[in-house]
């Protein structure tokens, strides 16, 4: 199979991870970016929803808008993330240059499958394709002039087409650009860890009050990046333990007991169920959740790239003898077949 | 037979050959019976009870809707934390950060 892949993308000419590499290299500069992302259900390919966004880049801030309807606004300004009624969200650290490309050379197969036309473009189209079992393959068509991928598609494990997303308007900013993001707040509150420095555990036991719990397993090919301080909506501390394949990722977010409002009840009434009938359309297109109690005190939840199971297997892999881990829900039924 | 035939030959005269007595009796029984009635109250306000249940049911659905949050905004962090990634799809982050 890779010897095949290796003769498919030499007879091509092109190395597809210089191409993926190139591809984000360009989409870090500053940018005003119109993108059309389609979503569909696994086995459900003829139901396709789509949205529009624009989205605006630039060094110090992100700023996005929902282009269908009316949605509230994100800007991102001096490290702090605004939007959503003005509470700020710490942005999270980056990941050290080129750590995640380098695992995803580990975990995916990538070939240079031919040409296509995206908006009259020819563009290179480099599928990768997971080496692991559970994981989602991915195709970018790559703008050979810009380096810009002008479609991204995603896959289920069973090709099928989950999501696409294509730019349809991009211009590069100047870094300079005087689109200032509005209202800047101040910095974060005092005695909050800066954001953008990752936690040694001790500083996360620190920041949390008690030991953060340590995942002894993890699905084939991810590795852990990190941990990060948060702080929840009532002013509780919480931090968010990070895993990656260097394509796809997972989080699991460690907070006291009633540090976030309840993700849904326990039995849920049949006014939940019509909500949660309302709210159907949207759930296709979120990353599974599981939420679990670690002792009496401490909740988990986990969510991400990876299926509902997995999930779970994480975060019963944090519990102890002492402190079992007892998951509590999950937000939907998952579609994805577990390996 | 309908009500309107039946009004129809109570309003007839009787037969001559029909008991006078016999014909008073019907008439009397079924006159009281036939008369036009007051439409009942449910009939009258149907419309106003369907546009206040109507109402009713836009008010809680738009309330169900506003009211209950299903994900918590974990999610976004999630998202956003994905932001500088090789593998993130940056209009992934947009609707998870943008959606209502």
């Amino acid at each position: 199979m890779n010897f095949a892949l290796l003769v498919l993308a030499t007879l091509h000419g092109s190395d597809p991870w210089t191409l993926v590499e190139r591809s984000e290299r360009a989409r870090q500069v500053p940018m005003d970016a119109t993108v059309r992302t389609t979503f569909w259900r696994e086995g459900k390919s003829h139901e396709g929803k789509s949205m529009r966004f624009r989205i605006l880049q630039d060094k110090d801030f992100l700023r996005i808008e929902p282009l269908d309807g009316k949605g509230p606004k994100l800007w991102e300004h001096h490290g702090q993330i605004k939007g959503r009624g003005g509470r700020p969200m710490p942005l999270p650290p980056k990941p050290p240059e080129g750590m995640e490309l380098e695992l995803a050379k580990r975990n995916y197969d990538a070939v240079v499958e031919r040409t296509d036309s995206v908006a009259g473009r020819l563009c290179d189209v480099v599928r990768l394709r997971p080496r692991h079992v559970g994981g989602n393959g991915r195709r970018l068509c790559i703008d050979p002039a810009t380096g810009i991928a002008l479609r991204r598609d995603q896959y289920s494990e069973r090709g099928e087409l989950l999501r696409r997303s294509t730019i349809e308007s991009i211009q590069h900013l100047n870094p300079t650009a005087k689109a200032a993001p509005p209202n800047p707040e101040g910095p974060a509150s005092p005695g909050q860890p800066a954001p953008s420095k990752p936690l040694s555990p001790a500083e996360a036991q620190q920041w949390l009050g008690f030991e953060v719990p340590q995942a002894t397993w993890a699905p084939d090919g991810f590795v852990a990046t990190g941990i990060e301080a948060h702080t929840c909506p009532e002013g509780g501390h919480a931090v968010r333990l990070g895993w990656t394949d260097g394509l796809a990722h997972f989080s699991v977010f460690v907070n006291p007991v009633g540090c976030m409002p309840p993700m849904e009840p326990k039995e849920p009434g049949t006014w939940k169920r019509i909500a949660r009938w309302f709210h159907s359309e949207k759930d296709h297109r979120r990353p599974p959740m599981v939420k679990a109690n670690l002792g009496p005190h401490t909740e988990l939840m986990a969510m991400g790239d990876i299926s509902r199971n997995l999930l779970n297997r994480v975060l019963l892999s944090m519990g102890t003898s002492s402190l079992p881990v007892h998951i509590v829900t999950s937000s939907k039924p998952d579609h994805r077949r577990d390996p | 037979m309908n009500h309107d035939t039946l009004r129809g030959i109570l309003a007839a005269q009787p037969l001559p050959s029909a008991d006078p007595v016999a014909w008073e009796a019907l008439r009397a029984h079924l006159e009281p019976r036939l008369a036009p009635t007051r439409p009942s109250r449910l009939r009258r306000f149907r419309w106003s009870l369907l546009a206040g249940a109507s109402l009713l049911i836009a008010i809680s659905g738009f309330w169900i809707t506003r009211t209950s949050e299903v994900e918590p905004s974990w999610s976004q962090v999630h998202a956003l934390s994905q932001w500088s990634s090789p593998g993130a799809d940056p209009t992934w982050v947009a609707m998870e950060m943008t959606s209502p």
